[in-house]
């Protein structure tokens, strides 16, 4: 039984927070914080933070899009007999 | 009067019981069995003309016990008279579309029994 | 040692490369297998983002400036992640209108306003001058950089001899050959919706070489950083240097802030990016994968723009012009091949940025600027000339050419002035001019034509003022006096301290300012002016765009004569495609052209949208005013329609939500049929059950009474007959009785005489109950009562009825000849726990539930039919959970079943037991 997709209003929302998050934590103030001479194998912390939290926005981007795709599909797909009785 | 040998196949004691006294007083051969696998087991062994058969029966059930033998292809194939329940319309016709040959109504009249049991045994013999 | 001749046929191969890819793109489109429709692909042609300016600049930057280049790459990131909200409205809009540029959905956006599209043309294309010329540096730059390396490395560091003459220079043979694939691949015909298919293709195919270059670069670069420079020595060597790659850029917060929103503006409102992410889009689908992909190619191409940097500071003599350290890198260690590669890769991203600039340009050019102008001259008579078409591809073509040559006046001009991405940034300065117009289209329907040509023009205006004009004075075009102390000697119009704003850095001080004036103008004009009709109807189109937007024909009373309309619509796409369009048209409105003698205004709108896929909203509106009769609609007519459209909205929801309902309320009817239906099979169920448990005793009773009557038996034989009968009848009894105990049990009709009772005791009263049972039977009976630590609240007789059946189940379901039956009563877990366990066959676990249902048995398969009534059980569950206890079985250790039972106690067994319970108990 595959779970209920989150209502569409819910990802509408995630698709909207998302990029405004990315844009706050790949800003100053916020990234100058990780401004400290702190190395892993050579590489600062600063550009660690920096890869790290652009490829996490992609990955749930990716994520997002799938989802929505799915939804649309499944909107225009006739319903499943017997779908919603799964409460 | 017509000799044959009958296979009861019955999961009640008292009835089984009650059955083979009939048949013997008939002049037959009877064996009893109390469940599905060992009708279908006995009735390989003793190759009966006719088996009495009751649908509730442990084990596998009248039903089973027919696609059972089916697939085993006794030759002869014994007839199969079969015990149902009032009111079960369903078993009867499925029954008849096994192939069984004669149903009898539980509760039944003793004589109603031993009768179509000579009837089949008749039958087997003219065929 | 790469010479000349190496690097120009290597160049010529691959451009000769393009063109092939892009001519085999064209011609699979004509043939109907399209290249492009893939989400891939089309993510790959986006990539057109990443120009030499980043292929070479990102890492200029980088060792001038750290980790800001990132601001580049993130602003997109961020657009495209938000794609849902913004692109994908541009996008479906832009299908709808069939919007051709940039110039093209401002205009559309604002009543078809022609002098709106070539505001936007001419800004557009001062915008894109610099940007044309940065590429052209480049690649003359590098190519320069590449011949030149070994014989003086110290070339690299100041390239400040000027450029060869006109006809030899690289840069002019560049801008050439890019005009040739600009007007093979971007004006072979005019389309109805502006795809160019083939060009497409061969810029996917061109980010691929640059991303591939790129990333050889760096794993190079990693490569030889691990294996020449000691981290020691380098850091102490260089560590100035170091520093500004490692750290963020001190006091760059400002300049970070504003670098990303500009890139973000870019993302959107560059020409060039328009055209490929919106106008060159097949399939609103491809977005949604381009939302991440595309984020995932900038990371990619970001990833090694540090290594490459730290190599260069490591590996070049200081002073070196960072700009180039992608090809300088890998030449110290004398890979000229890679050097090679990561030229092609420099050439590949300027090409494919000219190349679509030039073709986006070229169309706004056309649509916006000349044919607006061509069709208010009268004389010319242009609605009456045969055919247009052929015009309009040789104004794109004689674009295409002024644009190169433009952007190489520029280079000629300024060229030797700062560095790369300086010169990038002040195109995207422009670009980010047309951001509030745009956001203000998407979303919100009072912004006016007045407020959007204000905002662009002083936005404008106030760019060139500080940012321009800085630059050209720097060039010596302009009095460097203009700068300090100021125009005339005001201080307070020093164009990079504008109103007294010091010591703010140049870009984002202009971008304030200019910024400031653009959003002030539009919001405010807008706030004070009048919509006409046009601009009303247009911003409930654009805004409203994914609820029903109203049709554009509703508020034009207009028509016109089939044949003109058919003519018009032909002169421009061709006969063809006019005729298939308005069969396509008549097909789909179940009408023939033939039989309508005048065109109704739905379908004069029709010509118009297909006219404007052509040559723009504002020129097609122009070019059809001129055939159509009627007018639109007054102002007040129009709000009403929209006013209805929007009740029609409100409407439509609602019967959505009550269609909604609805649907959930037949999902619940159909549901409680469902119970209803199950209900009615189990009682089925249930009578068939009971009448043949009754059956089985009434068959025996009437079959021992016929056999008794009927024939001779022994006196013995008659006894056992007589006797079989009794059972039989006190068995139907029985049964009766305990069908009829359940029925009440079910329907809530049993008494119940409730009361504390101590469970210990009323289970050693079962145990001595039934101790007939096991005692003759050489039964192995245990028992281990504790006593209870408090009462229960039960029925005593009921829980004495449940214990005594659980006891007398275990009796009958242990092993035959060696019963071993064990009974264990504890307090447990804030109640009482009972088990009874037998050592017979068990239960095995799929039946484990179903043996407490009617006549259920489970147990009786294999050993035969017990003389019970199947009911047991069934009545015993019910008796526990009246109690609010639980019922349930087990596997025991050893083989057989164990059936428990949990009773909740009246109160926590916390405080000492009370004297009477303890007597109870005994």
């Amino acid at each position: 039984m595959t779970p209920v997709p989150p209502p569409e209003a819910r990802l509408t929302d995630r698709a909207f927070v998302l990029p405004l998050l990315t844009l706050v934590l790949l800003t100053p103030p916020i990234i100058t914080i990780f401004d400290v001479p702190i190395f892993f194998f050579g590489i600062p912390l600063l550009h660690i933070y920096c890869f790290g939290l652009w490829l996490a926005a992609i990955a749930a981007g990716g994520i997002l899009s799938s989802r929505i795709a799915g939804r649309r599909t499944a909107r225009v797909a006739p319903p499943r007999p017997g779908g919603g009785e799964s409460d | 009067m017509t000799a044959g040998s009958v296979l009861v196949a019955e999961d009640e004691r008292n009835l089984a019981e009650a059955l083979s006294f009939l048949m013997q007083r008939a002049g037959l051969e009877v064996t009893v069995a109390r469940d599905g696998p060992s009708t279908v087991d006995m009735a390989r062994r003793i190759k009966p003309d006719v088996i009495v058969l009751d649908i509730m029966l442990p084990g596998f059930d009248g039903f089973e016990v027919i696609a059972a033998l089916k697939d085993n292809a006794l030759n002869p194939m014994p007839r199969i008279i079969m015990l149902t329940a009032k009111g079960h319309e369903k078993d009867k016709r499925k029954a008849l579309d096994l192939g069984v040959d004669d149903y009898v109504t539980k509760p039944f009249s003793n004589r109603d029994v031993v009768e179509r049991v000579q009837a089949l045994l008749i039958q087997g013999k003219v065929a | 040692m790469l010479d000349t001749a190496t690097i120009v046929a290597v160049a010529l191969a691959y451009l000769g490369l393009l063109f092939a890819i892009a001519w085999y793109g064209d011609r699979r489109a004509d043939t109907g297998r399209s290249l492009i429709r893939s989400p891939v692909v089309y993510t790959f042609s986006l990539a057109v983002y990443c120009t030499s300016w980043t292929f070479y600049g990102a890492v200029g930057t980088a060792a001038r400036r750290g980790i800001e280049f990132l601001t580049i790459y993130t602003g997109p990131t961020i657009i495209f992640l938000g794609w849902w909200f913004l692109l994908r409205k541009i996008a479906r809009i832009s299908k709808s209108q069939r919007i051709t540029s940039i110039a093209d959905f401002i205009a559309s956006r604002y009543g078809k306003s022609a002098s709106l599209g070539m505001i936007v043309t001419v800004i557009a294309m001062i915008g894109t001058m610099p940007y044309i010329a940065l590429q052209l540096k480049a690649v003359s730059t590098s190519f320069a950089v590449l011949v030149s390396y070994e014989a003086t490395p110290d070339l690299a560091i100041a390239l400040t001899s000027p450029p060869a003459a006109t006809l030899t220079d690289a840069a002019f043979l560049t801008a050439i050959g890019m005009a040739v694939f600009a007007i093979l691949f971007g004006t072979r015909h005019i389309d109805a919706n502006e795809h160019h298919e083939g060009m497409v293709a061969a810029i996917a195919f061109e980010s691929c070489v640059k991303l591939l270059a790129f990333l050889a670069v760096g794993f190079f670069a990693i490569f030889t950083l691990g294996s020449t420079a000691t981290p020691g020595a380098g850091e102490a060597a260089m560590s100035a240097g170091w520093s500004n790659l490692t750290r963020f850029p001190e006091g760059g917060s400002g300049r970070f802030l504003t670098m990303t929103f500009l890139s973000m503006a870019a993302i959107v409102c560059l020409p060039r990016q328009f055209h490929i992410t919106i106008v060159e889009n097949v399939d609103e689908r491809h977005l949604s994968t381009a939302s991440w992909l595309f984020p995932t190619y900038l990371f990619l191409m970001s990833l090694f723009v540090l290594p490459i940097a730290a190599a260069g500071l490591s590996l070049l003599p200081a002073g070196a012009n960072p700009d180039f350290y992608v090809l300088t890198v890998p030449m110290t260690q004398g890979h000229n091949g890679l050097a090679l590669l990561a030229f092609i890769g420099g050439l590949s991203s300027a090409t494919a940025m000219v190349v679509v600039a030039a073709i986006a340009l070229s169309t706004m050019i056309c649509n916006d600027l000349v044919m607006p102008v061509l069709l208010r001259i009268r004389w010319l008579r242009l609605e009456d000339r045969g055919n247009l078409a052929t015009l309009l591809l040789y104004i794109r073509r004689i674009a295409i050419f002024a644009v190169l040559l433009l952007g190489y006046a520029y280079y000629r001009l300024t060229g030797e002035s700062g560095p790369l991405a300086q010169i990038g940034l002040v195109s995207f300065a422009v670009a980010a001019q047309f951001f509030p117009a745009i956001i203000g289209a998407l979303f919100w329907k009072n912004g006016t034509r007045a407020g959007a040509q204000t905002g662009l023009i002083l936005g404008f205006l106030t760019w060139a003022y500080t940012m321009l004009v800085p630059l050209l004075a720097r060039s010596d075009l302009f009095s460097g006096s203009i700068l300090e102390p100021g125009p005339w000697g005001i201080a307070a119009l020093r164009p990079e301290a504008l109103f007294g704003l010091e010591g703010w850095e140049p870009l984002t001080h202009a971008l304030f300012w200019s910024m400031a004036a653009n959003i002030c103008g539009y919001v405010l004009v807008s706030l004070f002016s009048k919509q006409d009709t046009l601009e009303r109807i247009q911003a409930a189109i654009f805004v409203d765009v994914f609820r029903r937007p109203p049709a554009e024909a509703q508020v034009w009373r207009r028509s016109a004569a089939v044949e003109e309309l058919h003519a018009l619509l032909q002169r421009f796409i061709g006969t063809e495609r006019a005729d298939r369009a308005f069969r396509d048209y008549a097909a789909e409105h179940g009408q023939r052209i033939g039989d309508m003698p005048e065109a109704d205004a739905d379908l004069v709108a029709f010509v118009e949208r297909l006219l404007a896929g052509s040559v723009g909203a504002a020129s097609a509106r122009g070019m059809v005013a001129s055939i159509a009769k009627g007018e639109l609609l007054g102002f007040d007519e129009v709000m009403a329609i929209l006013e209805e459209t929007h009740q029609v909205i409100a409407h439509s929801r609602e019967i959505e939500q009550k269609s909604r309902e609805l649907e959930a309320t037949a999902l619940e009817l159909t549901r409680a049929n469902a119970q209803l239906k199950e209900l009615d099979r189990l009682k089925d169920d249930f009578l068939s059950t009971v009448s043949h448990e009754l059956r089985t005793p009434l068959t025996s009773i009437r079959t021992y009474s016929e056999i008794l009557s009927d024939h001779d038996v022994s006196e013995e034989q008659a006894d056992r007959f007589l006797d079989i009968i009794s059972s039989e009848t006190q068995r139907l009894t029985r049964l009766l009785d305990t069908i009829l105990d359940l029925t009440r049990l079910e329907q809530g009709q049993a008494e119940w005489r409730m009361a504390d009772v101590d469970p210990s005791a009323v289970l050693e009263d079962a145990v001595a109950a039934t101790g007939g049972l096991f005692r003759g039977r050489q039964f192995d009976l245990k028992v281990a009562i504790e006593p209870s630590a408090a009462p229960v609240r039960a029925d005593r007789d009921r829980l004495m009825q449940v214990f005594i059946n659980l006891l007398s189940n275990a009796a009958k379901f242990a092993e035959p000849g060696d019963g071993r039956v064990m009974v264990v009563g504890r307090p447990d877990d804030g109640g009482y726990l009972v088990e009874v366990t037998d050592n017979g066959e068990g239960v095995s676990p799929q039946d484990r539930e179903l043996i407490f249902e009617k006549f259920a048995k489970a147990r009786d398969r294999n050993t035969g039919r017990p003389s019970g009534s199947g009911l047991g059980l069934t009545i015993s569950r019910h008796i526990v959970e009246h109690h609010g206890g639980r019922i349930w079985t087990e596997t025991p250790p050893t083989r057989g079943a164990r059936f428990c039972v949990h009773l909740h106690s009246v109160r926590p067994p916390s405080g000492s037991r009370k004297p009477a319970l303890a007597e109870a108990a005994e």
